[in-house]
């Protein structure tokens, strides 16, 4: 059975607001997915995150942009309550790097940023501080151009950040492939992971959909209307695109490249009817995984590389299925709703999220694989379509048209933190690209 | 080594924060800067305590090439499609590819047409309305060209005198978004093979 998800907002509220609403919290209770979030937020760390100070060499204006991009990555992380930068109105401005100062007010770390600038070269200080005892975490200068390496610098020092304080990777370096345009032609795109330094990576003039990171996020594959038949193509990082090479069929559509990195999933309907296929880049092999009269399409892999979900209409209507690599061993995941689809295997390989019409709405729905058992993630207007899983399998990215047309938007997968990525054109199936080695 | 030196340095700190000194000459940052910036480069490990290694950001080789964005770009050719022919759009159900009776009467039309012009070759343009995923309804679209293609075919209509193509919910014939433009966007269109 599925469960909405709790109202959340005042909740957060009270962890920012203090510790002792945080202390107050009733344990969380196995198998309650408010138990869940209520235990997720409880367990955010307390972080004091100062203004950033105007080093020598800088103006305040770009010692305040950098803030704001850590202040954000540390935000949408989902890793901190974030405490008011100045202090809760009760630290004297004089203190703000004070950790003792902040330890009062309930900080559990207090993270002091400073920007200098010699020339156009930026220097970036930040300081991880344990408020209790004043022990120093991290203390790091990183060194790049202003202002191109502006935002770069402060997204390293968020992940730094969250690897020091977590032991886990952030994502505040990776990026999103969607596509954007009107109907006729969609091209590729390419962003940072919060909606910054959007850049076209295709100029076919045709409809371009489904672009998919290679799992070395070295790589694009994707569908485009380029050719005669609307086929599966590669994207290198020098802007070239390589011709894949399926035997044929009208129609080679949604890739999705394997964890293995030379193998890439995909629907064909060579046969006049949508199976599944795998493609070997390397050898060019490929493997037919699916016979049914119905539409078999938009495969997805587990993390693992030895399942595979997708949707399929072969029980009367599009439903989630999953099968092992090799074809075999097909089930439906889905059980509730009529119209089901476009699923997405979680990193940690324990969770499927996918869409659901839910009274006529295109919804977004997580599926847990252990206990089946499934949270509707969003509500209110609008379509939520496509979704995607960040690397740290912490956020969701999806295409929606909740405020007018169609945008990408990001949240965590709890469903809070929700925000749009883009703006403009309208945009669609947004990938999120792995963390880069 | 180097927590050792930090954490020294820190307690050192610690006392010039108990002291209360303006923080412009005090705080842990200006020091390792002030430090760092004597060291040229930045890249020597630590020296003088409070020096730290500036780990230098690559030189901003992007990964993939840029374009810029552009404003407004990919806006619809306007006016009539290339190859327009004079055959009936057959039209179907939300989620369906069957062919009603007035889908067949339209395409037994279209067929007579086709009969006496062997020398065209026809594109069978499938298209969905815009509710769904783009994937799935790719899908559907070349399922709904398909159920057209396998309906001409027994009238008679030779399979190499078509192709079909699917725009999924990409090529709508009307913009709405209601029940009145979907149900003319859940369609077949027929043009030339260009």
């Amino acid at each position: 059975m599925r469960r909405a998800l709790p109202f959340l907002p005042l909740l957060s509220l009270a962890f920012v607001a203090g510790s002792a609403a945080a202390a107050q919290e009733p344990p969380a209770k196995p198998g309650d997915l408010e138990g869940v979030i209520r235990d997720k937020a409880a367990a955010r760390i307390a972080l004091a995150l100062p203004p950033t100070i105007v080093g020598p060499g800088a103006q305040p204006a770009e010692a305040g942009e950098m803030g704001k991009v850590l202040r954000d990555d540390l935000d949408f992380s989902g890793w901190f309550a974030l405490l008011d930068p100045a202090g809760e109105g009760r630290i004297p401005p004089d203190r703000l790097q004070d950790p003792a100062a902040w330890r009062e007010v309930g900080a559990a770390e207090l993270v002091i940023s400073k920007l200098s600038i010699e020339k156009e070269r930026g220097l970036f200080n930040v300081k991880v501080i344990e408020t209790g005892k004043g022990t120093v975490l991290l203390d790091k200068v990183w060194g790049g151009k202003l202002p191109a390496d502006l935002r770069r610098l402060a997204h390293i020092a968020a992940d730094e950040i969250v690897r020091e304080l977590t032991g886990r990777p952030g994502i505040a370096q990776t990026r999103i492939a969607f596509v954007s345009g009107q109907n006729r032609v969609k091209e590729v795109y390419l962003m940072d992971y919060d909606g910054a330094r959007v850049r076209r990576l295709t100029s076919t003039g045709t409809i371009n959909l489904s672009p998919a990171w290679s799992p070395d996020a070295r790589q694009l594959t994707f569908l485009s209307f380029k050719g005669r038949k609307p086929s599966i193509y590669l994207l290198d990082e020098n802007g070239k695109i390589i011709t894949l090479a399926p035997k044929g069929g009208e129609l080679n559509a949604a890739p999705d490249y394997a964890p293995d990195g030379r193998t890439i999933a995909f629907s064909s309907d060579r046969d006049r009817n949508s199976e599944i296929y795998t493609y070997d880049v390397t050898s060019g092999r490929e493997t037919r995984l699916t016979n049914h009269p119905a539409i078999d399409t938009a495969p997805v892999w587990s993390p693992s590389g030895t399942e595979i979900a997708f949707t399929s209409d072969r029980a009367g209507s599009p439903q989630i299925f999953v099968m092992s690599a090799t074809g075999t061993n097909v089930r439906r995941l889905s059980n509730e709703g009529r119209y089901n689809e476009s699923a997405a295997w979680s990193p940690d390989g324990g969770r499927i999220v996918y869409v659901s019409r839910i009274d006529g709405a295109f919804q977004l729905v997580l599926h847990e694989l252990a206990t089946g058992k499934e949270t509707i993630l969003t509500s209110g207007r609008g379509n939520k379509e496509n979704p995607r899983w960040s690397p740290d399998g912490r956020h969701i990215v999806f295409s929606s048209n909740r405020d007018g047309g169609y945008a990408i938007w990001a949240m965590r997968d709890d469903g809070t933190g929700l925000k749009k990525l883009t703006t403009g054109e309208p945009a669609f199936t947004p990938d999120w690209s792995p963390i880069r080695r | 080594m180097r927590r050792t030196v930090l954490f020294l340095t820190i307690i050192g700190l610690a006392a010039v924060f108990a002291a209360g000194c303006p923080k412009k000459q005090t705080t842990p940052i200006e020091e390792s800067v002030s430090a760092e910036e004597g060291s040229g480069t930045g890249t020597t490990p630590g020296g003088a305590a409070g020096a730290k290694p500036v780990e230098e950001m690559p030189s901003q080789q992007e990964p993939f090439a840029e374009e810029p964005l552009s404003e407004g770009g990919g806006t619809d050719a306007a006016g009539t499609k290339a190859g327009a022919l004079p055959l009936a759009t057959v039209y179907f159900a939300y989620d369906s590819d069957e062919l009603a009776p007035e889908a067949m009467a339209a395409l037994d039309a279209n067929a007579a047409w086709m009969r006496e012009h062997a020398a065209v070759r026809v594109l069978i343009e499938g298209n969905t309305d815009e509710r769904g995923t783009l994937e799935y309804n790719l899908s559907l679209g070349a399922r709904r060209a398909n159920a057209v293609r396998n309906y001409l075919i027994r009238l008679g209509i030779p399979a190499a005198q078509m192709e079909t193509i699917s725009y999924g919910e990409d090529q709508p014939a009307d913009a709405g978004h209601d029940e009145a433009a979907w149900a003319k966007n859940r369609r077949c269109d027929f043009t030339e093979v260009p």
